[in-house]
């Protein structure tokens, strides 16, 4: 039977510092947190890898005070639960005085943590997991240590995983020699498959290991991990080793966001999130890294975080894993900023992700892939390959614009797609280029190159290259609107128009600004409907072109351009002219769920919407959960909100037109 | 006229976008510009260097539209100057492009850069010097209230110029040789500071800007010698571009715009260096009398520039000695769209407050923990200036202002003295490495904070004696950093650049220690080393060298650290500071002090976090406290002191600042 803690549609666990012999103090401040914020779920922080010798020592020691912490919380309502902050260890911590067990080799040849492959360091772990299942903690959840990279490179090369790798492969390897077998393997050879075959049972076993100690307790305890960043591909199979029977898998995302530093990159978190969310559609409920590391506002604004908790919410995301909310650090409170917001918006929080339950996401389709070509974990550093080839146009363009967008690893979805630079073109199969080519398609200058390249350049009514020309305009010699652009060399050349290729805009060149001369020098923004059945729009202009990638005119240019693949108005975009995100969802009968965010340093004294179909009411979410009418007026086809939003505020909307008003 | 124009305590000038065939609206903007502000200079923008054939058509052309917006204006409060947008070009962007050949040019020399790229035309060339003065002649004539010549006139496109055969014959007259522009490419590329090739070749690229801006002078000179001219800082010329601005300045006091700019900006965060930086060029040009601010917001829209944190960049440029501004198309047009007019309202609702603080400055003294600037650049080569960019910044870019004291609310200060009366704070090797040993020495003799690498830098450089220890670079593990009175810790972990100090004074007084332990909780606690550690040398200076450094990772900021540089500093001063944020968030202090002890201060909050009230902690306790209005009024504002801490009622937003007298 399933927990009762799953049945809120959002989740909270906040993780409370290790404080050995301050139990008291901190039961007061999780009680204190749970009246005002109304989460009950809090889970201890333990550090349990190995330290110390006998380790045991430690594990007992933190025991000893989870006992106390338990005791202390004894009918106050509040929910203990466990972190096992770490069991494989984050990075190898100096220890001087240790467990006599073989120590994991990393792809570099560092001693880095124990390998879970000895006896009795698995004995170790199980017994720690066992010890803590008896103290009936309400939920489990591992930590983002139980992966299988540490300090640059992957593991393991020890003794055991070599003999491991032999008797599978038959290979007769020394430890050594597997090291270097493996970073001279390509991807799908034997070696490199029994390898990664290897690394993922490295921490899956843990998992399973960890599940197994529990369940020889207590089956029905609820567990979970958390995504390390470097298994973004593989984490979900973690998830599932630790649920519990009959309950649902639960993992926490990797998409913190600490140390900040710019609203303006909350884009690219938010994409992060929702392409993390959509690669594992087996985890039920996927949580929110809303961590604030180092847990001062330095590194995180609780305003900050409570964007990113709307954001996630509104991509699907069900549970926040929080830390140290309303606890101390180093005997000083946390900031209660994080408490504060926290309270504010309890019910907001549970009342939208009930909309969003009812709703689909909508907005400009980024394309994600699951093609990792020159992924290897023997490359230690060089993984950086993800979902998303980064900066896509909707982290860097739409995200800041106000255009609704969304990611999705489905190419043949009704929708517009759009697609930046030739990395990204570089992730697609020919056959899903082809499916993306018979849709409705965007593409900016580096990325209609990179389609020509592959040979599709029938499919987009022209040829498109990188060659030398000169210009200093763009016009829509329809209107004489002028886009700003700058010379630059990854500007392609667009020509060889095919019959029926429609030019909206051309590049041209001008000697000196107001010169009466004008020479036209290419193409630059162009409509094809092509033989797949698709529609797709080859622009020469891209995100990288200096000083110029926003500003009015160019976000109209955008907007003709969705709007004409997309046969009609996008449901709702923001018209406001500085950074702002606005994320969309649908109602089945047509309402738009909306969610803007302002990531300008300048307070928006109102909000200035255009919509598909002109709302006949607008709703806010309130902070205490309620939809509240707001009052707007139109402003020829926009509506204009009296609702300022200052830097980071974030603001949700249901927008419901005429035949949907309730 | 020009008394006029330089009329106020801190004057504006708006650069007003090129406009053919609109210069009616572009007047009636600036009227309303002048209106709501109350700043009255504005600047039309000409990029004048040449393009087309003949090069002076496109001249004529701006000269009309210059003649309608004069007319324009005619009878309003508006006073019109003239910007040389451009004269060498900022690029090499307006030549034909290859596949236009037959599009005739002048056919005068171009520059050649040190990769050997044909770039603008040479102004060493008897044509282009005509063309600069005739045109210059032309906008004399329409009696202008200013000409400011823009940053093109440097020399770089974008890399050092010039290796033409006129500067190749110039160097050749002037050291005796007979080089090709080949070969003297080559010799400069492969010359070292202080070679003679070197010397003469940097004389030569300094008479480019300097030469133009002389050519400027003559032809204004000719038609109204009392026409006020100025310069604006090319990013790679902040050395000398004080000697281009009196070039252009003639027989009046010399006017130039720093290049400090901060368009596409990204985070708040990045406020510390704006200010610091902003200091510098200022001191590093303390005998040029009006030193303006780099305002622009390119491309003049909110996404690269808030009008919030352009007016906080404002503010701080006048707590730095800065006494103008040059802003950008504010209450204009571009690309037939009206400009954000948060710029307008921002500007127009503290226009008497720039105008009040400008005065107030005048009459007080920057003060703060002291930044070392200097002016030391012997492994700059400016025909590598690529290669070693980051070797030519007054301050360096992890100066301790940046690092931390911008951020945790202590007022800092660049200087380029070495005998201020206040703490020195040096974060990093590279502040280090660029002063001379004479310079260290006397730097050691004063008050003094060191980091880790600051410290380890020092010690390399055979100085351990006057730190009372040695402090290297070496393997060794720890944990913890606890304080040796009462063992309490501060926030640490494991770092390759925390370096091992080993005292080699008794007299040395050690303030913290780094100790390891097994685990949190543990009982197997281990002394490892010393961490923060004081000391009185025999150079007469006080000195705290810490282990610590800002690149600890997670360990930067807490207010446990906070605390710690706060008991540092002041036990290094022999006194309190006088003011300092109370926040536990990013919030960035300036003080100036009057002679009677009063401090002017500005609070701006860097961090995402509205504060409710700001919180300041004083070393005595103000009878008064006011705060500076828009209007440039002061009003007393209520108060809360509860011991050393004052609470004063003003909520701040993300960048936005208050400007405060503590008396």
């Amino acid at each position: 039977m399933s927990s009762d803690i799953f049945e809120r549609n959002f989740l909270f666990f906040n993780v409370l510092p290790f404080s050995p012999g301050k139990e008291k103090e901190l039961a007061a401040d999780a009680v204190d947190y749970m009246k005002q914020t109304g989460n009950d779920l809090v889970l201890y922080c333990m550090t349990l890898h190995p330290q110390g010798f006998p380790a045991m020592k430690k594990a007992e020691a933190l025991l000893a005070s989870y006992r106390a912490l338990k005791a202390e919380l004894e009918g106050t309502g509040v929910r203990l639960g466990l972190l096992i902050q770490s069991i494989l260890g984050h990075w190898p911590r100096v220890d001087k005085d240790e467990e006599p067990w073989t120590r994991s080799v990393n792809s570099e040849g560092i001693l880095t943590r124990f390998c879970p492959l000895d006896e009795r360091y698995r004995k170790y772990i199980f017994d720690v997991a066992a010890m803590f299942a008896r103290e009936k903690p309400v939920f489990i959840l591992g930590d983002d240590d139980i992966r299988s990279f540490s300090q640059g490179g992957a593991e393991c090369f020890c003794e055991l995983h070599t003999a491991e790798f032999n008797r599978r492969t038959g290979n007769r390897f020394t430890p050594e020699e597997y090291r270097a077998a493996v970073k001279a393997s390509r991807q799908g050879d034997e070696i490199f498959t029994a390898f990664d075959t290897l690394r993922r049972e490295l921490f899956n076993n843990v998992a399973s290991l960890i599940r197994e100690a529990i369940d020889s307790v207590d089956p029905s305890i609820p567990a979970g991990s958390c995504m390390p960043g470097a298994e973004i591909r593989f984490a979900s199979e973690t998830a599932r080793r630790f649920a519990a029977k009959d309950q649902p898998v639960v993992m926490r995302l990797g998409n913190t966001l600490y140390l900040e530093r710019s609203a303006k990159d909350f884009p690219y978190v938010v994409s992060r999130t929702m392409v993390y969310k959509a690669a594992h559609p087996s985890v039920d409920i996927a949580m929110d890294e809303s961590d604030t590391f180092p847990h001062t506002l330095y590194s995180r604004s609780s305003v900050g975080m409570h964007a990113k908790l709307f954001s996630s919410i509104f991509c699907g995301l069900r549970g926040s894993k929080l830390w140290l909310v309303n606890c101390r650090k180093m005997g000083r409170p946390v900031h209660r900023n994080y408490t504060k917001i926290l309270a504010k918006y309890s019910r907001a929080y549970q009342v939208l992700a009930g909309e969003v339950m009812k709703t689909r996401m909508t907005g400009v389709i980024i394309p994600a892939h699951r093609n990792f070509p020159n992924w290897h974990p023997g490359w230690g550093k060089r993984n950086s390959e993800y979902f998303l080839s980064e900066p896509t146009l909707g982290s860097r363009m739409f995200g800041v614009l106000g255009i609704p967008y969304q990611c999705k690893f489905e190419l043949d979805q009704p929708g517009v797609y759009a697609i930046a630079g030739a990395q990204a073109i570089g992730r697609f199969r020919d056959e899903e280029l082809k499916t993306l080519l018979s849709g409705r398609l965007l593409l900016d200058g580096p990325a209609a190159v990179a389609v020509c390249e592959r040979g599709f350049a029938g499919e987009l009514g022209l040829t498109a290259c990188f060659e030398e020309f000169r210009y200093n305009r763009e016009v829509d010699p329809a209107t004489e609107t002028g886009y700003p652009i700058t010379k630059e060399f990854n500007v392609p050349h667009f020509k060889d128009l095919a019959p029926g290729a429609e030019v909206m805009t051309e590049l041209c060149y001008s000697p000196y600004a107001g010169s009466p001369e004008r020479e036209f020098a290419a193409p630059g923004t162009v409509f094809f409907r092509n033989a797949l059945g698709g529609l797709v729009c080859s622009t020469a202009f891209h995100q990288d072109v200096s000083y110029v990638q926003y500003n009015e005119t160019r976000k109209e240019w955008y907007v003709r351009i969705l709007e004409r693949l997309n046969g009609g108005r996008l449901p709702a975009f923001c018209q406001d002219l500085q950074e702002i995100l606005v994320l969309t969802r649908a109602y089945e009968d047509g309402r738009v769920l909306c969610y803007i965010c302002n990531l300008n340093f300048d307070p928006m004294e109102t909000v200035t919407l255009r919509c598909g179909a002109e709302p006949a009411r607008v709703e806010e979410l309130t902070p205490e959960g309620e939809w509240r009418g707001m009052p707007f007026r139109r402003e020829g086809e926009n509506i204009v909100l009296d609702r300022s939003l200052n830097c980071y505020e974030t603001l949700v909307l249901r927008l419901i037109s005429e035949g949907e008003k309730k | 006229m020009a008394d006029r124009t330089f009329a106020q305590n801190f004057v504006f000038f708006d650069i007003l976008p090129f406009s053919p065939g609109e210069e009616e609206l572009l007047a009636r903007e600036a009227v309303e510009y002048t209106e709501r502000t109350g700043n009255r200079n504005v600047l039309y923008s000409l990029t004048l260097s040449p393009a087309g054939f003949p090069a002076m058509n496109k001249v004529l052309f701006m000269l009309e539209s210059y003649r309608k917006l004069k007319a324009a204006l005619q009878g309003t409060p508006c006073l019109l100057g003239v910007l040389f947008q451009a004269v060498l070009g900022h690029g090499a962007r307006n030549f034909p492009p290859p596949d236009l050949k037959s599009r005739p040019v002048e056919p005068w020399v171009r520059m050649v850069n040190v990769d050997g790229a044909l770039t603008r035309y040479c102004p060493l060339d008897e044509g282009f010097r005509k063309y600069i003065f005739d045109m210059s002649v032309l906008f004399a004539k329409e009696a202008p209230c200013f000409i400011l010549g823009d940053d093109d006139i440097r020399s770089f496109a974008p890399k050092a110029e010039c290796f033409c055969e006129l500067h190749t014959a110039a160097f050749n007259r002037m050291t005796g040789r007979n080089f090709t522009p080949e070969e003297y490419r080559q010799a400069v590329l492969n010359c070292n500071r202080g070679d003679e090739v070197y010397e003469a070749y940097e004389t030569l690229r300094r008479g480019i800007p300097n030469g133009v801006a002389s050519i400027i002078r003559e032809a204004v000179d000719t038609v109204d010698p009392e026409i006020r001219c100025g310069s604006c800082m090319p990013g790679w010329e902040f050395l000398f571009n004080g000697e281009t601005s009196k070039c252009f300045a003639g027989k009046h006091p010399a006017v130039m715009r720093v290049a400090n700019a901060n368009y596409n900006e990204t985070s708040a965060k990045h406020y510390p260096l704006l200010v610091v930086k902003t200091m510098a060029l200022r001191l590093a040009h303390k005998e040029i009398p009006v030193v303006l601010d780099e305002a622009d917001t390119c491309p003049h829209n909110l996404w690269s520039r808030a009008a919030i944190s352009m007016h906080a960049k404002l503010v701080s440029g006048i707590f730095a000695g800065l006494n103008g501004a040059k802003i950008w198309y504010v209450n204009a047009h571009k690309g037939g769209k009206p400009v954000s007019r948060n710029y307008t309202d921002i500007l127009a609702e503290n226009k008497g407050l720039y105008q009040t603080l400008a005065a107030e400055c005048a009459k007080t003294g920057l003060a703060g923990v002291v930044i070392p600037a200097h002016k030391n650049f012997a492994d700059w080569h400016a025909a590598h200036y690529s290669e070693v960019a980051r070797r030519i910044q007054l301050v360096a870019d992890d100066n301790m202002a940046v690092t931390m004291l911008g951020h945790i609310g202590i007022p800092f200060r660049a200087s380029f003295e070495q005998d201020e009366d206040e703490v020195y704070a040096v974060s990093g090797a590279e502040t280090i490495d660029h002063l001379s040993d004479e310079e260290l020495k006397k730097l050691l003799s004063r008050k003094l904070l060191l980091d880790g690498p600051a410290a380890a830098a020092v010690s390399s450089r055979g100085f351990s004696d006057a730190l009372g220890l040695t402090a290297e670079h070496k393997a060794f593990s720890f944990n913890r950093e606890l304080r040796t009175d009462d063992g309490k810790g501060y926030v640490i972990v494991q770092d390759s650049q925390v370096p091992f100090f080993t005292i080699k004074d008794p007299g040395a007084e050690v303030f913290t220690e780094l100790h390891y332990i097994s685990y949190n909780g543990a009982d197997d606690d281990e002394y490892i080393a010393p961490a923060a550690v004081f000391y009185r040398n025999a150079l007469g200076g006080y000195v705290c060298s810490m282990v610590f450094h800002y690149q600890i990772v997670y360990s930067q900021f807490n207010e446990r650290r906070k605390e710690f540089f706060i008991e540092i500093l002041e036990r290094l001063r022999g006194r309190k500071l006088p003011l300092v944020s109370a926040d536990a968030q990013n919030v960035t202090v300036i003080t100036r002090e009057y002679p009677d002890g009063a401090l002017l201060a500005e609070a701006c909050n860097i961090n995402f976090d509205p504060l409710r009230k700001i919180a300041l902690r004083c070393a005595k306790t103000p009878s008064r406290v006011e705060r500076l209005t828009g209007a440039g009024e002061w009003i007393d504002v209520p108060f809360e002191a509860k011991g050393e801490i004052v609470t004063v009622e003003i909520p701040l937003a993300c960048y936005e600042l208050a400007v405060l007298r503590l008396s």
